[in-house]
């Protein structure tokens, strides 16, 4: 960006910068040796038809041209005087347009514009433009865009607008054309013509005119196209060019089958844009049309972008599109690589039903978690991920529990409650893995916190071992293990007496061991040494308060 | 440009673009409000007389009229004898105050264009309207300096006439004045009348001629390309010429009249009856090759010495130069007429014989 635009000036003159007579280049920035490939593109465009400044863009192939047309007197035969930037591959129709307002146009001395000198210019120029463009009157515009659509792929002329700049840019804007225009010709003859020509009436002619006619005050004959323009229109005026961001194609139509295929394309139903963010701008009529049929909207909302999509979830619309923008998000945003904004977007709708969700299971458990975490109600959650790890062996599942204990204790209590449905079928080896691991102790601690919910969940599924199983040989590392819920658990559902002797011994062992005491030694027999006898280690008694004052 | 073809089929040149129009069987259109053409039919029942009517404001198209570029021609274009006249001269030489002064006068219903048997009427009433009312009556009625003519304006005939002699024989009449820069141009495929020109009028502007002889002036570039593309033509039997007929025409004259007495002798015989006695065209036409010869001005000569038929003249379409746009009292158009006058006569409207020596009613004989 650091070329710079070149100058040209032209009006009538005994000789020419190129050495001919009449109107031609007399002044410019450009090497002599490039104006000639210039006039060849520019001369019969330098042609101005009134006082009121006019303007043609041109587009060489590589670089563009603005050229600002007056007609000129000064006592003299009324001609023509014509100042004409050229060069540089950004000129593109809408930089051309918001150069119009240039205030350097007529400087008495032509030189290399740097493009760093302009772009302010253009940038402001552009926002000026673009806000008449907005204020036309809309039915008028509408009728104007419906006529370009119609005539896709074709120059065309425009007559009789008041503000042809405008009408340029919302061409623009709405539908990518024109690449070339002229704002004040007396005809639309000429094949050099830029693509769009504005004429202040209809050229008197005796030839068949080159191009299409566009005139407001001629209504559409395709009402198909009519209706979307008239949807393009309303929506840029309220919103301007993010109004119609959502439809726009990259490429304007090239014929007008084309522009129909967009138009079908782009709206949720004749007269509505297909963009999910202006729903909820939509009148109360259109939204329950809308939503009496709402498979176009869930159509859309299934391609747009996620950011869109996102931003229509967060807004209020009727139900059943409201479902229908749910069900899209939900099957782009549920699988592992979906998308992060989605669900943080459909979470705003939690709690969903859990059969939305179904459609898109099985899918990665550690996701369901995640997922099923953001969407569903408590209940609901458990009810899903109870079923989904229905799949995980004996193992993987006491595992599954363990991870999930202390971050996600609902999920884990999902697999506490796979775990319940399973037990009285669970095979030996897969039982004693049980037993010896940190379930029923420490995850469901973590889980549930209280003692008395612990013991009560253990004693729920201690009562579910298979029949035979409540003996010292399956659950003594239960036994050892020592937590007090545990204990109380065994204790409440055993009924083996060997079993419940050693749940108190383990009981006894705990208080003492609290107490710093080691566990008893059993009872000598009968003529033994008596306690505090011979054997007891007097360095270690506590010494009394009689002790101190002895010494 | 009309012949029988096709065993007796009428089949016309369209003036504008040369291309072949088999005129019998060409339908009649009419300009609708948008100036697009609309097919004109019959109606059941219409009588003669009110379908010849509408036809009287018809066209023909030179093609598919769903074709940019097709042509609409007046519906008795080829009724007539066609005679298409085109100006020629470089940018701002004066072709379009001359020509409009030209069809001012021509349509001026003055008296003496009686005695000529003349008899001039609009050929396409639109066309001719249009020109009237944006040349001809803005440059005679209100004085007033004409725009440029802007050289990316259409290429089409600028007005079309009936004109009918004193023998009753008519012809179309259709004139060409392009834009000096476009004349100049050594390749424009738009611009296609010099290949069926029966006539053009060379407009010498005085004031881009040398000051003196042997100043290395190289002549009007439109006149070189007009004369360059008369060479596809073929030359009539027996002769070197360009098959055209040529006026010559010094415009602006009133800027050169007081530097040669010759040009003032001329001017000062601009009068209504020496207007239309073309016997005094052949001295005139010698002495406006004298005077160009005189000022070094060969180049510009080379119309008058190249084509099969040629007149010289001194003329001015206002009298004087403009003043803020507009003319002061002294505007006249000063032997305007003439030219086109001897254009007739060469390609047939007029006969030749007019050029001879004057009858017994005639005017005064040349100046000296």
């Amino acid at each position: 960006m650091n070329e710079g635009l070149h100058q040209i000036r032209y009006r009538w003159t005994e000789r020419s910068l190129l050495g001919e007579r009449g109107m031609g280049p007399v002044e410019s920035s450009l090497p002599q040796a490039h104006i000639e490939a210039w006039d060849a593109l520019l001369r019969d465009h330098v042609w101005a038809t009134g006082p009121e400044p006019a303007f043609t863009y041109l587009w060489s192939g590589e670089a563009g041209a603005l050229i600002r047309k007056v007609t000129t007197a000064g006592g003299g035969r009324p001609g023509s005087s014509a100042h004409v930037l050229v060069g540089g591959r950004f000129l593109s129709p809408k930089v051309a347009i918001g150069l119009t307002t240039w205030t350097g146009w007529d400087a008495p001395e032509l030189t290399e514009v740097p493009w760093s000198r302009l772009a302010p210019a253009a940038r402001q120029g552009i926002r000026d433009v673009r806000r008449r463009s907005r204020a036309l009157a809309p039915d008028r515009l509408a009728v104007l865009v419906a006529h370009l659509l119609s005539a896709s792929g074709e120059p065309f002329s425009v007559l009789a607008e008041a503000d042809p700049l405008a009408v340029v840019m919302a061409f623009t804007d709405l539908v990518g054309r024109p690449a070339g225009f002229a704002t004040d010709e007396a005809d639309d003859n000429g094949t050099s013509m830029p693509e769009a020509v504005f004429l202040k009436e209809a050229p008197f002619s005796t030839t068949i005119a080159a191009r299409r006619r566009l005139m407001a005050q001629v209504s559409p004959a395709d009402a198909e196209l009519h209706t979307f323009a008239d949807a393009l229109v309303r929506a840029y005026r309220m919103q301007g060019r993010d109004g119609v961001a959502r439809v726009r194609l990259a490429t304007p139509p090239g014929d007008a089958a084309e522009a129909h295929a967009w138009a079908r394309r782009a709206q949720f139903r004749p007269g509505v844009l297909a963009d999910l963010t202006r729903l909820h701008l939509l009148g109360t009529d259109i939204l329950r049309e809308l939503a009496a049929d709402p498979g176009p909207v869930t159509a859309a909302a299934i391609t747009a972008p996620a950011a869109d999509l996102a931003y229509a979830l967060g807004q209020a619309v009727p139900e059943p599109l409201s479902a229908g923008l749910v069900t899209a998000a939900l099957r782009r945003a549920v699988p592992p690589d979906g998308d992060h904004t989605l669900l943080e977007a459909l979470a705003k709708h939690a709690p969903i039903g859990p059969g939305l969700l179904a459609p898109y299971l099985p899918v990665d458990l550690d996701r369901l978690a995640y997922v099923t975490g953001l969407l569903l109600s408590r209940e609901d959650r458990l009810s899903v991920l109870t079923g989904a790890v229905a799949a995980l062996s004996a193992q993987d599942l006491i595992s599954w529990i363990g991870e999930r204990a202390t971050d996600d204790p609902d999920a884990a209590w999902a697999g506490f409650h796979q775990m319940l449905d399973r037990v009285p079928g669970l095979a030996r080896p897969d039982l004693d893995a049980l037993v010896r691991s940190q379930l029923l102790a420490v995850y469901l601690r973590a889980v549930l916190g209280s003692p008395p919910d612990v013991a009560r969940a253990a004693a729920m599924l201690l009562a579910a071992f298979p029949e035979g199983t409540h003996d010292l040989g399956t659950l003594t590392p239960l036994i050892d293990h020592g937590d007090p819920a545990v204990l109380h658990a065994v204790e409440t559902v055993v009924a083996d007496p060997a079993v419940r002797d050693a749940v108190l011994r383990r009981i006894r062992f705990s208080f003492y061991q609290a107490q710093r005491l080691p566990p008893p030694a059993p009872p000598q027999p009968a003529g033994g040494d008596a306690p505090g006898g011979s054997r007891w280690p007097l360095g270690r008694r506590r010494r009394s308060a009689n002790d101190r004052t002895a010494t | 440009m009309t012949g029988p073809r096709n065993g007796g089929a009428t089949v016309v040149e369209c003036p504008i673009c040369a291309r072949l129009i088999a005129w019998d069987t060409a339908a009649p259109y009419r300009f609708g409000p948008d100036n697009q053409p609309v097919a004109l039919t019959r109606q059941p029942g219409e009588s003669d007389h009110s379908w010849r009517d509408k036809l009287r404001t018809a066209y023909r198209p030179c093609g598919d009229v769903r074709q940019p570029g097709t042509h609409l021609l007046p519906y008795d274009y080829a009724d007539y004898a066609p005679v298409t006249i085109g100006m020629v001269g470089h940018s701002k030489a004066g072709k379009t105050h001359l020509l409009a002064a030209m069809i001012g006068r021509l349509c001026s219903n003055d008296p003496v264009l009686s005695r000529l048997g003349l008899s001039v009427a609009p050929l396409d009433l639109r066309v001719h309207q249009r020109y009237m009312a944006d040349l001809v009556t803005p440059l005679t009625v209100h004085r007033r300096q004409l725009p440029d003519t802007q050289a990316n304006a259409r290429v089409e005939f600028c007005d079309a006439l009936k004109i009918t002699n004193a023998e009753g024989r008519s012809f179309s009449l259709t004139f060409f004045d392009l834009a000096g820069e476009r004349l100049a141009r050594a390749q424009d495929d738009e611009v296609r009348f010099y290949a069926l020109a029966d006539a053009l009028i060379f407009v010498v502007d005085p004031e881009s001629l040398p000051a003196r002889p042997r100043q290395g002036a190289t002549g009007d570039v439109s006149f070189d390309v007009a004369l360059h593309h008369l060479e596809s033509r073929d030359r009539p039997r027996g002769s070197g010429f360009k098959p055209v007929s040529a006026a010559v025409v010094v415009a602006k004259a009133d800027l050169i009249r007081f530097s040669d007495r010759v040009v003032s002798d001329w001017l000062a015989r601009g009068g209504s009856d020496e207007e239309v006695e073309l016997s005094t065209v052949e001295q005139e036409s010698e002495d406006v090759y004298a005077y160009l010869s005189r000022r070094g001005a060969d180049a510009w000569l080379r119309p008058a010495q190249q084509c099969f038929r040629s007149t010289l003249h001194f003329a001015s379409a206002t009298n004087g130069p403009a003043v803020g746009g507009g003319f002061d009292a002294a505007f006249r158009q000063c032997r305007v007429l003439k030219p086109l006058l001897a254009t007739f006569a060469m390609t047939g409207v007029l006969p030749e014989s007019m050029f001879g020596p004057p009858g017994p009613s005639a005017g005064d004989g040349p100046p000296r």
